[in-house]
């Protein structure tokens, strides 16, 4: 369990190194795709709420 | 985001606008890792206000060319723009200062860091501090010109309330002189 947790956290330490390394360019397509994840998610789960059976 | 540009490049050029630059969290990409934002802070000089301004020109134009309102600003290509005209001495100086840059072959400015910080610092919003310290962990500020800015400005008083907060009192390292 404990190596599982150290090797996410590594993990998340390269994914970190990796966007600060990105160029300016980079990091700006990186947020536009961002945006669009979260505003996907956030319809999804507009339609899930609105979709589930009321009591 | 190089549509949105080509768009706030011909304000500029019709002299709707006067010189911008890009703030907020898309400028602070430039130096740190990036976070998430909805919006393009643009700060710029609304030619012709003195104390009322009057962003209705440029809002007119942009609807003409198809462009809607959204939220604070305006939608363009996809960003949400605020249009934000200097509030104080230290955004026109920041926006004096502004370095240009090329994003995908379109010319645009975004405000140097050590002024997005110092700005940070004045504004004082929780997003603004963690910003803040963001910038100070990377090391991506000049020691000397960040202080110069936050003398010339009456920042210091902030500053030292900021590092006792955030840093228990003990001045962040500086990289750079």
């Amino acid at each position: 369990m404990a190596t599982t947790f150290e090797a996410r956290i590594a993990q998340k330490k390269t994914a970190r190194e990796m966007r600060a390394g990105l160029t300016w360019e980079e990091k700006v397509r990186l947020i536009e795709r961002m945006k669009e994840q979260l505003s996907s998610w956030k319809k999804h789960s507009k339609s899930s709420i609105a979709s589930k059976p009321q009591a | 985001m190089e549509k949105t540009l080509e768009v706030l490049n011909r304000l500029e050029a019709a002299g709707l606008m006067g010189r911008y630059a890009i703030g907020g969290a898309v400028a602070a990409a430039y130096y740190v890792e990036p976070t998430v934002t909805y919006d393009l802070d643009i700060f710029t000089v609304i030619p012709g206000s003195s104390l009322f301004i009057d962003l209705s020109p440029i809002y007119t134009q942009l609807k003409s060319w198809g462009y809607k309102e959204q939220g604070a600003g305006v939608d363009i290509e996809g960003w949400e723009v605020q249009l934000l005209p200097p509030p104080g001495p230290l955004e026109e100086a920041a926006l004096d200062a502004a370095a240009t840059q090329i994003f995908h072959g379109v010319p645009t400015r975004i405000l140097t860091a050590e002024f997005l910080c110092a700005i940070m610092l004045k504004t004082g919003r929780p997003k603004d501090l963690i910003r803040l310290s963001q910038f100070l962990e990377e090391a991506v500020l000049s020691y000397n010109t960040f202080m110069g800015i936050l003398d010339r400005f009456s920042l210091r008083e902030k500053w030292q309330q900021f590092v006792l907060r955030h840093f228990d009192g003990r001045e962040p390292v500086f990289s750079i002189p």
